[in-house]
């Protein structure tokens, strides 16, 4: 059995030194590895990903994240990877890992993602250049999320967003701002490729527990959501989803 | 019924750019504003709150908001 804890939305601050260093000091006993489902920071201040990487650095198993749109907000998403990278936190975008659990291999594929909404009530890539260019984006992240979920060879997969590829744990948000919480793309990009589960966070008034238009499991471990420092499930290797 | 969503609405915008909360909710009734939500700490309500006052011109601010109370950790999920 591969264990694996995620929360999301920790939404670090210059006020919140020490704050999840008791989660981390303990994640060892009940998890394999730590999933980070972004918004690490506040506002992506390098300053706040310090005060987060000093709790991190406690932690004693693998550290796998994706910054969220909280990280991006001062534009200095680079500085953030690289403060959390110095205390061993693998970041992804695009990007995949593989972390070794006793004789299995867990592998994660991650990006952002990003909004665009879902079946019946979706952004296209029509119209103006600033909307064709915000439904791309989501597009090409979608797109390199199924990549590198195809391209893991692992026993487990598992695909790690901060956005949102389903609206059913978006259930308690306003259906208003579901746009914005994710889109169908990352759901189809994940059925497509077949995987154990997908985690993400954003969506802090959702629900924990949803799936895929496809029926893949999906949970939001975005804090507020959680009500607990993290999340943990148990997967055992020989469950792999078929694609769809 | 908010009675005033531009000012619902723009007290929203304030507080995403002033304290970067984004899920407070806001209601505009004829004398007072109300402010709900969670937040981390009682110094992020402080914040939210003063943001509120500093743009709610006469209105009375009454906040209804919680501070998030987390277990450091809860049950382990089996998926089979």
């Amino acid at each position: 059995v591969i264990r694996v804890a995620a929360v999301g939305d920790l939404h670090a601050g210059l006020d919140s030194k020490g704050s999840f260093a008791a989660c981390a000091e303990g994640l060892a006993e009940s998890a394999d590895c730590l999933l980070l489902a972004g918004d690490l920071t506040r506002v992506g201040d390098p300053a706040e990903a310090r005060v987060l990487a000093e709790d991190l650095a406690r932690a004693e198993v693998p550290v796998v994240a994706v910054l969220g749109n909280h990280d991006h907000h001062t534009d200095r998403a680079d500085q953030v990877v690289d403060i959390l990278a110095e205390v061993g936190v693998t970041v992804l975008e695009g990007s995949s890992t593989v972390v070794e659990v006793g004789e299995w291999t867990l592998g994660i594929a991650g990006v952002k993602g990003f909004g665009g909404g879902f079946a019946g009530a979706c952004a296209t890539a029509f119209g103006e250049p600033a909307m064709k260019a915000f439904v791309r984006h989501t597009e090409e992240v979608a797109a390199a999320l199924e990549r590198e979920l195809c391209d893991l060879r692992t026993d487990v997969r598992i695909a790690l967003t901060h956005y949102a590829p389903t609206d059913t744990t978006l259930r308690g948000e306003r259906l208003e701002i579901y746009p914005f919480l994710g889109s169908f793309l990352l759901g189809e990009a994940i059925d497509r490729a077949g995987c154990e589960l997908a985690v993400h966070g954003h969506a802090h008034a959702g629900c924990e527990r949803g799936v895929t238009a496809g029926g893949g499991r999906v949970r939001n471990v975005a804090q507020p959501v959680l009500r607990r420092g993290y999340a943990v499930y148990s997967l055992t290797p020989s469950q792999r989803v078929l694609p769809v | 019924v908010t009675e005033d969503p531009y000012l619902a609405s723009h007290l929203q915008v304030h507080l995403a750019e002033a304290v970067q909360e984004l899920d407070i909710d806001i209601d505009v009734l004829p004398t007072a504003v109300i402010v709900r939500g969670t937040v981390a700490t009682e110094e992020r309500r402080r914040r939210v709150l003063d943001v509120v006052r500093e743009h709610a011109g006469e209105l009375e601010v009454v906040s209804e908001m919680r501070l998030s109370e987390l277990a450091v950790q809860g049950e382990q999920e089996e998926l089979r």
